[in-house]
C-alpha cells in the first residue's frame, strides 16, 4: 500500500510573522528618547551587608524591648545586670569598645553581668593604680568576655577616678597587619603610620574631651595648620587646643608632634588608663606585614606606636598615675611569646620560633595574669533571668527533650532552662547567649 | 586595572613579567603600604611606580626575550630548541597521554 507523507505545513505563523526587510535594517538617526531609558528597578533589601553586619548597621536595638537597668557603679553587687551611664557610654562607643558581633542589637542598651570576675579585677586593679606594676593581663578562653571585663574597667575607673584619661587601643593587631601607611621618621629611626595615629588621637581627643580641656601644656609649641600659625605657650594653652588644631599626626611627612604629645602625658598627674585589647596580636606575629625599602621585614618596634607600646609595657616609658590592662584575643591563634614572657618555661627546640624582643619586654615588665573564668551557675541563672525579661530567651517550638517546657503560655519553668543551658555553655557568656537567642 | 585592587596584586595581574613577589618589591620600594587599593594611589606614586617599572624587563621586551632564547636555542641545535619546534614537553615529561599545555604553548615563536 502507497502511503503519501505530507508534511503538513501551516502558513498562518508564516503570515504573522513581520514582513522582512532586505540588507540591514535602517537605523533612525537621532537622538535616544527619553522613554527609551529604562527606569532604575528598586532592588529589594535595605543593605548589601551580610546578616551578622546588617544588624549592626540597621540599628536593630531600637526594636529591642525597654527594660529599666541600674547604672554600673563600683557598689553594684555580685549578679547584677546593668548598662553604663550615658556619659561613660559615649566616650566607650568612641574609643571603640562595644565591637561588633557582641550582639549588643539584642539589647536597647549595651549591658553586662557584675560578675565575680569583675569584683576579683576591681579590687586588684585599683589597689596599685598609679604604681610601675600596676599590669594585669586578661587571659581566658574564647567568648569569655574579656573584653566586656576590659570595657566595664574603663566604666569603673571614670567613678573611681572623675579625671581619668583613657588611652586604649581597641586593636592592636591594625599596627602590624599593612592596612595603614608608614613613613620612615630619620630623626627618630622609626616609621610612623599617620592613619592610625590620626585615629587613635581623634578617639583620644573626643572621649576625654573634659580632662583634656583641664591639662596645660607643659612645654611652648610652634605649628602650622591649614594655612594657621599657632604659638601655644605652657601654662596657658591646654592639650585639647593642641590636639585639636595640630594636624601634625596625618603629616604624609615625619613628625615629631607624637613624641610632644607622649612628653605631655608624662607631665601629667591626671589618672590615665592605658588598654590594650587583642594585644597577643601583637605578640602572635611581632614581625610586620610592612618591608623596608630593601625588602627586609620589619619588626613591632620599628615603628612608633609599637615602640610606644613595648616601652610602656617595660618601664622604658612610665606616664605618671596610670595603670595598664591588657587583654589577650582568641582570634589571633596561640603563640609562645606571650607565655613564655608572662613566666612559662621553654624548651630549646622551640627558639627559632620565639621573638626576643617581646619576650624581654614582657618579663621586664612583670605583667600580673588575671584569668577570666566562666560564669557560675548562679550569675549564669541571674542572666538568664534577665533574657527572659527581655524576650531574648528563645524556646523551642517542638519538644527536644521530655523536661523542657514547650509552650510560653505555660509559664516558663527556668530553673530547668537554667540547668541545660548551664550544662550546655559551661557558664561561657558567648556560648549562652548562642544557645539561648540564637541556636534555640 | 581594577580601581579596588590591592596594588600589589592589581600589579602581577595585569603587568606581564609582574608577578607577585615583584609587585610586593615594588610596592614596598616606593613606599607603598600592603593592603593600599589601586583608587587611594596618588599621582606621585603613580610616577615613581612607572619609573620603577621602566628599570624592570617587562611585557613586549620580557616577550621578546622569551622568543629569542628559543630562537637560539634552535639555532644551536640543542633538544630544548627542537622540543619547542615539534611543541612538544621541553623538560622531560611524558608525552603518551597529557602533553596538552606543551602542544598549545611549546613554539618557536611563544609570544607572538
Amino acid at each position: 500500500m502507497l502511503k503519501i507523507w505530507s508534511r503538513g505545513i501551516s502558513t498562518s505563523r508564516v503570515m504573522s510573522a513581520p514582513k522582512h526587510v532586505g540588507g540591514k535594517s535602517k537605523v533612525k538617526q537621532g537622538f535616544k528618547g527619553n522613554s527609551s531609558a529604562k527606569e532604575k528597578v528598586k532592588k529589594s533589601g535595605m543593605t548589601h551587608l551580610k546578616f551578622k553586619d546588617a544588624v549592626r548597621e540597621l540599628k536593630f536595638e531600637k526594636f529591642a524591648s525597654k527594660v529599666e537597668l541600674p547604672i554600673l557603679k563600683s557598689e553594684s553587687t555580685n549578679g547584677d545586670v546593668v548598662k553604663y551611664s550615658k556619659t561613660v557610654k559615649s566616650k566607650l562607643e568612641q574609643l571603640g569598645s562595644f565591637k561588633k558581633y557582641q550582639h549588643h542589637e539584642a539589647f536597647e542598651e549595651p549591658i553586662s553581668l557584675v560578675s565575680n570576675n569583675l569584683i576579683n579585677l576591681k579590687t586588684e586593679f585599683f589597689k596599685n593604680f598609679g604604681k610601675d606594676s600596676n599590669k594585669f593581663i586578661l587571659k581566658g578562653e574564647h567568648r569569655v568576655g574579656k573584653s566586656t571585663l576590659l570595657t566595664q574597667i574603663q566604666a569603673l575607673s571614670k567613678t573611681q577616678f572623675p579625671q581619668v584619661l583613657y588611652l586604649h587601643f581597641s586593636d592592636v593587631g591594625k599596627i602590624r597587619d599593612g592596612s595603614n601607611d608608614y613613613i620612615f621618621n630619620k630623626r627618630l629611626g622609626l616609621y610612623q603610620q599617620p592613619m592610625f595615629t590620626k585615629r587613635f588621637i581623634n578617639d583620644f581627643r573626643i572621649a576625654n574631651k573634659e580632662v583634656l580641656k583641664t591639662i596645660k601644656l607643659s612645654k611652648d609649641i610652634k605649628f602650622t595648620a591649614n594655612k594657621v600659625h599657632y604659638d601655644y605657650k605652657a601654662g596657658e594653652n591646654t592639650l585639647y587646643e593642641f590636639l585639636r588644631n595640630c594636624k601634625d599626626f596625618n603629616l604624609k611627612e615625619a613628625t615629631s608632634s607624637f613624641q610632644f604629645f607622649i612628653e605631655e602625658l608624662k607631665a601629667t598627674s591626671v589618672p590615665k588608663l592605658i588598654t590594650i585589647d587583642n594585644f597577643n596580636a601583637v605578640t602572635t606575629k611581632p614581625i610586620t606585614e610592612y618591608k623596608t625599602t630593601d625588602f627586609e621585614p620589619t619588626h613591632v618596634t620599628e615603628f612608633e606606636m609599637g615602640k610606644f607600646i613595648y616601652n610602656l609595657i617595660d618601664n622604658t616609658l612610665v606616664l605618671p598615675n596610670s595603670g595598664i590592662l591588657l587583654s589577650e584575643s582568641s582570634d589571633y591563634g596561640k603563640s609562645r611569646n606571650l607565655d613564655i614572657g608572662l613566666g612559662a618555661d621553654y624548651n630549646a627546640y622551640e627558639l627559632n620560633a620565639l621573638d626576643s624582643i617581646t619576650i624581654e619586654t614582657l618579663l621586664k615588665g612583670k605583667i600580673n595574669v588575671f584569668q577570666v573564668e566562666n560564669f557560675n551557675k548562679a550569675e549564669t541563672s541571674k542572666l538568664l533571668e534577665f533574657y527572659n525579661k527581655c524576650g531574648v530567651l528563645q524556646l523551642r517550638d517542638y519538644v527536644y527533650n521530655q523536661r523542657l517546657p514547650t509552650q510560653v503560655e505555660q509559664g516558663i519553668d527556668l530553673s530547668q532552662l537554667i540547668e541545660l543551658n548551664y550544662v550546655k555553655s559551661g557558664g561561657n557568656p558567648g556560648l549562652l547567649f548562642r544557645h539561648v537567642a540564637l541556636n534555640y | 586595572m581594577k580601581a579596588n585592587a590591592l596594588v600589589k596584586i592589581g600589579l602581577s595581574q595585569r603587568i606581564f613579567g609582574v608577578g607577585p613577589q615583584v609587585a610586593e618589591k615594588l610596592c614596598s620600594k616606593v613606599g607603598i603600604y600592603p593592603q593600599m587599593r589601586m583608587s587611594e594611589l596618588t599621582e606621585s606614586q603613580i610616577l615613581s611606580i612607572n619609573k620603577e617599572l621602566n628599570n624592570l624587563t617587562i611585557e613586549g621586551q620580557l616577550k621578546q626575550k622569551i622568543n629569542e632564547n628559543i630562537q637560539l636555542k634552535r639555532s644551536i641545535g640543542t633538544i630544548a630548541g627542537m622540543r619547542h619546534a615539534s611543541g612538544l614537553p621541553v623538560r622531560g615529561q611524558k608525552t603518551q597521554n597529557n602533553s596538552s599545555t606543551a602542544r598549545k604553548l611549546n613554539h618557536l615563536n611563544r609570544h607572538v
